[in-house]
């Protein structure tokens, strides 16, 4: 007698096999425990697959925490024009080349830039003053990311050595990144260049963590 | 040995009725004949298919069929599934509760070519062609061919490789080296310390940044593209053709600007610090900023 092939063990654990084929395939399985443990198997592991959540890119559906708690930076540091309108279900948010506002508000609201570049995207105020609020919003929300990167510990603590060692380089070049810009910026607080540096090194860093979390 | 000796009878076999057939057999389908059959099922045209796999080599290729294949060799031990509908399917090998690591296997995936796909993989290498959707993978190298719709790639510590022709990319890698060629037009690339190359692709949106990766743009500017690259303490190195039109904005705030394209010379910034440089080549037709920290910026024309 030949073993059950492997799209019948595989129709069996899932329940798409018809109900006649099924019943001579479940002859086979009362009278081989070999299929009948590999069938077995093969509906736990169904069962996990169907439990699994979705693997997502981005930010948003993926980590509910920091998702929640950016929002709620957002909503604290940035006034409403700052925020521009997303669309779509995927927060499609447009700071594509936008200037200093749209990155920066980018990086304070956490909003991860994936997005098609949108039509509407048009040039942002420029200008110190107006990138005054924005970065003081990133500060906050910087104060979330060094939280999570606490928590994202156990993480990276998963992940296998060499990769963790990569991650760890990663973030700190990025730490000392924004260390080197924020002395920076402290001693010529009204370059733009500097506060768009600035705004980067958060989106990098953010999209990192993200990397580093879809790693788990 | 004796394997390897039946696989030779097998590929001069192969390459026999290849050559006797040469139009009517394509090899490919003497290969894809020959790895065996995982699974298959129907699956809509627009469905989405979510994929783990950890460790080996997995290849995607999108088709013009409605329906899902899956052939390759799983590895002693570990347990291959697809489960789930016609609207969608979950294919991979099961990683180990334990933790422990999950020995390599190679598959091959061909899906509908407006499958949504979503790949991630531990060690295992991606190589996809024409397949669209989101591709993760901690450490192994990915490389995207084709056209597609969209694409998202991400690794943390991988080297990627694109060669697509898409409207809309995002890729982002940590320490590998993100290359790319071919057509994506709007494009997001980012590394924090891997190389960054830009290999005459025509992108019209480009969005360039690393933390300390050299990155290097090689090829045209479009009439009204918009390019910006950004880095710390890597180097940005623009090289350009000698017909290139666009206005160009070049800052640094402690590094310095090397401009062999035009006699213009940079300013030189606070306390002799770093420098900014503008300058129009051409009409100007399109749109170039790129800003470090430490960085040096180099522009430079391409040998003709
Ligand atoms: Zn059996």
């Amino acid at each position: 007698m030949s073993h059950l092939t492997e799209a019948e063990r595989q129709g069996l654990a899932e329940g798409s096999i018809t109900a006649d084929r099924g019943a001579a395939l479940a002859a086979h399985l009362s009278g081989c425990a070999e299929c009948a443990a590999d069938v077995e198997q093969l509906r736990s592991i169904v069962q996990r697959v169907h439990d699994l959540p979705a693997p997502v890119g981005a930010l948003d559906g993926l980590w509910p925490d920091i998702g929640t708690r950016i929002e709620g930076a957002k909503v604290r540091a940035l006034s409403a024009h700052d925020v521009r309108p997303v669309a779509g279900r995927r927060l499609r948010h447009v700071a594509w080349l936008g200037g200093a506002v749209a990155a920066a508000a980018c990086i304070a609201a956490g909003v991860y830039l994936r997005g098609r570049p949108a039509a509407d995207a048009g040039p942002a105020p420029n200008g110190a003053a107006a990138l005054q609020p924005a970065v003081d919003s990133s500060r906050t929300s910087q104060a979330d990311i060094q939280r999570l990167l606490d928590e994202i510990q156990m993480e990276k603590a998963m992940l296998p050595p060499a990769t963790a060692a990569v991650a760890d380089s990663d973030l700190r070049a990025i730490d000392a990144a924004i260390a080197e810009l924020r002395e920076a910026l402290a001693r010529d607080p009204n370059n733009p260049a500097i506060r768009q540096l600035l705004a980067e090194s958060y989106r990098q860093q953010q999209d990192l963590l993200t990397r580093l979390h879809n790693a788990s | 040995m004796r394997r390897n000796r039946i696989a030779a009878r097998r590929l001069a076999a192969c390459l026999t009725v290849a050559a006797a057939t040469v139009l009517w057999v394509a090899p490919p389908a003497c290969a894809q004949a020959r790895t065996p059959l995982l699974r298959a099922r129907h699956l809509a045209g627009d469905a989405p298919v979510k994929v783990f796999f950890p460790s080996g080599a997995i290849t995607i290729q999108a088709w013009d069929r409605d329906s899902i294949d899956v052939r390759g060799t799983i590895a002693r031990g570990e347990r291959f599934y697809l489960a789930g509908g016609d609207h969608g399917v979950k294919v991979g090998v099961m990683d180990h509760v334990d933790g422990t690591p999950v020995r390599p296997s190679t598959i091959v995936v061909r899906v509908p070519r407006r499958s949504e796909v979503s790949v991630k993989t531990v060690a295992a290498s991606i190589d996809a062609r024409d397949a669209s959707g989101w591709f993760y993978s901690v450490s192994g190298p990915i490389r995207l061919t084709g056209a597609a719709s969209s694409l998202e790639v991400e690794s943390m510590a991988g080297d990627v490789s694109l060669d697509v022709a898409a409207p809309w990319v995002r890729a982002r890698t940590g320490g590998g080296r993100l290359a790319i060629a071919g057509a994506p037009q709007d494009l997001d690339a980012a590394t924090v310390r891997g190389a960054l190359d830009v290999d005459h692709a025509a992108v019209v949106h480009g969005r360039f940044a690393s933390v300390e990766g050299d990155i290097r743009f090689a090829g045209a500017l479009p009439g009204g593209g918009l390019f910006e690259f950004s880095n710390h303490a890597g180097r940005v190195a623009l090289v350009l053709p000698n017909t290139a039109s666009a206005l160009v904005d070049l800052s640094t705030i402690t590094g310095v600007i090397d401009n062999a394209f035009t006699q213009i010379r940079p300013v030189a910034g606070q306390g002799g610090r770093g420098g900014t440089l503008h300058v129009q080549l051409g009409p100007g037709a399109a749109r170039v900023t790129v800003r470090t920290f430490k960085g040096t910026i180099t522009l430079a024309k391409e040998s003709p």
